[in-house]
């Protein structure tokens, strides 16, 4: 055979000595820590579990039969148009970057979930991390106190689609934030999975826990070191500071005015996105926030009336106040869901899984607002003008922030997998 | 096409009456050997209690009861290291453990283990050779969806490209995977080796629920034109005569001595089970590794266990008898010393250390092993399941989940934990009796002085409060289950 002048061996070996015992690295900071601080990029997702219907939000057809009840309503920028139950981010149109050209090809709730979030559908070969995951590694700090990737309220109907770190591994997971209340008009009570104990313990034994615990962990290390030991020390250490500042207070609500948390909307939805704004605040590249309760199969009108009476102080305040702390430059805001809904009103008044002509929303992060890209023609059965697929869609995802598409992770077998494989950007809405 | 050609399997090789201790007795030379050409002092001989959990989690997968790790540290029998795995191999864990770590060898990716899972398990108990044991799955037909050797092609995913990915990482301990779009940039595989093992699979019928012999041996990669035929790896082209599957002369291969992969990464990959690191680097690389490399001790071992008849049992007995075994571990281990690493627990193992330490409920019904609350702790620990035994991938969730999640919060307080509650509560324990038995629980061993020191001093804190006494049991059960000592294993 060919002699071989570099082989893999020499590879890994490289690879080894200079990570030592740590061949898969999860434990070395990220270069990228240490090769100077930019301000810092971030991106928050608000997730329309279940398909939001086009029809009834971003693309109306009041000309048409497929139109239904819903009306249209005009907005800060002339010929734009919306819908009228949406009245604030009608007014923050001027921030809004409308794709009405969203083509996809699946149809199922958690296949398209996990399509939307990683590009890819399942694949028995590659498990393909998730959005935030891949966010979390490129851009957050791992030696910061919370985790990088957060998703609020997580649920619905696509649950079963992977949103995890897949190949990446946990260190880029998702940190779950869950209501303790289901009830989305209950006031909102967010917190952190297992932030408290599941049974109250005495604020003393607590204090005589840590400190045995410091003991045997001292002991061990002195005894048998290793990355192992140390990594463990730095989990327990970062775990302890989440339950100690209770996350850095990003969950203390109460700090925020009255009147700005009315204004998000006291509903779970409303909340998670002013704390979505606290965690960005606090350094948290990634956060998702999810309302469910898309899937309108039946009475599509009145329940997307009441889902955008919650969406719309949501999402619009928390344009303004991103705006007024000056973090909307570099912050890039994702209105999505798995698929939009058909445009045919189906004989329950409701609307079924659509994907292949729907609407997205990109804000923020330098994203030329006050424009609609593409369009569905008069009926929106299909993609008329400017479609946009998955790869396309997150292409620019990743551009508007920053980050080249075409980098690459790598799965633990050695395989190269890009951020986006294919895909080209929607230039019309970026800087 | 490699430059390792030369093979000493059958030179050297045993008298096959070699018994496990004449085994472990030649590994210890000839490691000793090595060590002393690279200048690295052997470590010494580790002490009974880290010997015995070690040999527990490799070898069972679980942790041993108080009752277990009493008895054994309690003895002063001369022969109790020896007695212990030979008991532990005999143990029905020892098969579902072994079963365990072959399915997910030879199907990583899949969650459809399963069936495959299930047969392996009959077949480490009955200590099928290995050899037969390939051949059944490189041959198997029938319902890949109940337990048989079927299941591996359910397992991988049902198709001739996967089969032949999972045939050279989890057989071969190569990595052919990259070959299958382009040919390999650095170990010198080409798209010929790959889809040429694939073409032995090309014919065979593989559908969900079922696979079928076929006797095509060519094959046409989806994106491609070109046409490939079935060849190995390596050695001569195949013949196949009439009425002989494909797949059957592809098993014929595997034990020839033209295949230099088979037994040795059988080898590899015991060692690093039982060791945490694999004896020559890393186990999907046998590729890579140059003649001298393989002539240190791995193909010699190699050759011993062909000449045994690929017996796994007496392979897995002599290696945990040796020394090499039973050293103390370093922080640090510079690959292919066959030093032993510190290992992190797999996620298997963390929750079978737990729900030994905590007697932990029994599920009902559907899943006889796990309650929900069991179910969904596993599910959660399962997200940090490292590539090696040294990789360390839990995160802040799993430490938030040990340190307050329902099992551990629960096992540790005084009404519901039943190991605590048995323990607090016995009046025929003194303190320092009590300590003990918690010790044995999570550790497996006895506290050491300081430790008994700090332990009572906290237990004593309040001595005229017997609610603080029992209260502080419960402390200290809670720190060690948190303790870096509960989930790695020196």
């Amino acid at each position: 055979m060919a002699a071989r002048e570099f082989s893999r061996r020499d590879f890994v070996r490289t690879s080894v000595a200079g990570a030592f015992g740590a061949a898969a690295c999860p434990w070395l900071p990220g270069l990228a820590a240490a090769a100077g601080k930019k301000p810092a990029k971030a991106c928050i997702v608000l997730w329309m579990s279940g398909g939001p219907s086009q029809t009834d939000t971003w693309d109306l057809k009041p000309d048409h039969k497929n139109g239904g009840p819903s009306r249209e309503t005009a907005t800060a920028v002339p010929g734009l148009r919306i819908s009228a139950h949406l009245p604030k981010l009608a007014a923050a149109a001027k921030d809004l970057g409308i794709i009405r050209g969203m083509t996809t090809k699946e149809g199922e709730h958690g296949r398209a979930t996990q399509l939307l979030h990683t590009g890819q559908l399942p694949s028995e070969v590659v498990d393909y991390p998730a959005l935030g995951s891949l966010f979390a590694k490129k851009l957050g700090d791992p030696d910061h106190d919370l985790p990088s990737y957060i998703t609020i309220s997580p649920g619905g109907p696509g649950q079963g689609g992977n949103v995890g770190a897949g190949f990446l591994g946990p260190q880029y997971a998702p940190m779950a934030v869950s209501g303790i209340s289901d009830n989305p008009n209950a006031r909102a009570n967010l917190t952190i999975d297992y932030l408290k104990p599941d049974k109250p313990v005495a604020a003393t034994d607590q204090d005589v826990r840590r400190q045995l615990l410091a003991d045997l962990q001292g002991d061990f290390e002195k005894r048998h070191g290793g990355a192992a030991t140390k990594a463990h020390a730095a989990n327990y250490r970062k775990a302890q500071k989440m339950i100690d500042t209770e996350a850095k207070g990003a969950f203390r609500l109460d700090e925020e005015p009255a009147k700005l948390r009315d204004a998000y909307g006291r509903t779970r939805f409303g909340q998670g996105c002013l704390l979505a704004r606290r965690l960005v605040e606090r350094g948290v590249s990634f956060v998702e926030v999810t309302l469910d309760g898309w899937d309108t199969h039946q009475q599509n009108f009145e329940q997307v009336k009441t889902l955008s009476e919650t969406l719309d102080p949501a999402f619009a305040t928390l344009l303004a106040d991103l705006k007024d702390r000056g973090l909307l430059a570099n912050t890039l805001v994702v209105w999505m869901g798995e698929f939009g809904r058909t445009p045919v009103i189906n004989n329950t008044a409701g609307r079924d899984h659509f994907p292949l002509a729907w609407s997205t929303v990109l804000a923020g992060a330098g994203v030329k607002g006050g424009r609609a890209v593409g369009s569905t023609g008069k009926d929106g059965a299909a993609v008329a003008e400017r479609p946009v697929g998955v790869a396309d869609f997150l292409a620019t995802v990743f551009t508007a922030v920053g980050v080249d598409p075409t980098a690459e992770n790598h799965t633990w077998d050695g395989r190269p997998i890009q951020l986006v494989k294919g895909g080209k950007v929607v230039e019309e809405l970026l800087p | 096409m490699l430059s390792l050609t030369i093979l000493t399997i059958g030179l050297g090789a045993a008298n096959p009456k070699e018994s496990p201790a004449d085994l472990a007795a030649w590994i210890d030379a000839r490691l000793e050997a090595t060590w002393r050409a690279k200048g690295l002092p052997p470590r010494e001989v580790a002490g009974d209690e880290v010997f015995l959990r070690r040999a527990y989690l490799e070898l069972t997968g679980t942790i041993p009861s108080v009752a277990e790790a009493r008895d054994f540290l309690d003895s002063t029998s001369a022969g109790k290291r020896e007695r212990l795995v030979q008991g532990l191999l005999d143990d029905k864990r020892f098969a579902e453990h072994t079963a365990g770590l072959w399915a997910r060898t030879l199907a990583p990716a899949g969650n459809t283990r399963r069936p495959l899972e299930a047969w392996l398990r009959d077949e480490f108990r009955k200590n099928t050779p290995f050899d037969q044991v390939a051949r059944s799955v490189l041959t198997a037909t029938g319902d890949s969806t109940a337990a048989g050797p079927a299941g591996f092609y359910f397992a991988v995913g049902n198709s001739p490209e996967r089969v032949a990915e999972a045939v050279g990482r989890g057989l071969l301990g190569v990595r052919l995977g990259c070959a299958q779009c382009h040919n390999h940039p650095l170990a010198g595989w080409k798209r010929e080796d790959f889809w040429g093992l694939a073409a032995f699979f090309a014919g065979t019928g593989m559908v969900p629920g079922r696979v079928n012999d076929g006797f095509t041996t060519k094959i046409t990669p989806p994106d491609g034109t070109k046409e490939y035929e079935a060849k190995f790896p390596e050695g001569p082209a195949p013949e196949f005569p009439a009425g002989r599957s494909p797949r059957a002369v592809l098993a014929d291969w595997l034990t020839t001595p033209e295949n230099p992969y088979f037994a040795a990464n059988v080898v590899n990959r015991v060692w690093q089970d039982l060791c945490g690191t694999g004896l020559v680097s890393t186990v999907d690389d046998l590729d890579t590794l140059t003649a001298e490399e393989r002539k240190q001790i791995l193909d010699e071992l190699a050759g011993k266990f062909a000449a045994g008849g690929y017996n796994l049992r007496w392979l897995v007995e002599g290696i945990c008898l040796s020394k090499a075994y039973q050293r103390v571990s370093s922080a640090a281990v510079e690959p292919g010393s066959a030093r032993r690493p510190l290992r992190t627990l797999s996620p298997d193992q963390v929750f079978a250390a737990l729900d030994q330490a905590l007697s932990l409920k029994k599920g009902r019904s559907l899943s006889p092993r796990y309650t929900p609350e069991g179910a969904t702790l596993k599910a959660q620990l399962e997200a940090a399941r490292g590539v090696t035994p040294t990789d360390f991938r839990a995160g802040i969730p799993q430490a938030l989940l040990l340190m307050n999640g329902s099992i551990v919060t629960q096992a540790t307080t005084l009404e519901a934990g039943m190991t605590l509650r048995a323990v607090v509560d016995a009046p025929f324990l003194k303190d320092t009796e009590k300590l003990d038995t918690l010790f044995l629980a999570a550790y497996s061993r006895l506290p050491r002085a300081d430790e008994r020191e700090r332990c009572l001093k906290a237990v004593r804190a309040k001595p005229d409060d017997l609610e603080a006494n029992r209260q502080a049991f419960a402390n200290i059960f809670w720190a060690m289950l948190n303790s870096p000592e509960f989930v790695l294993c020196p």
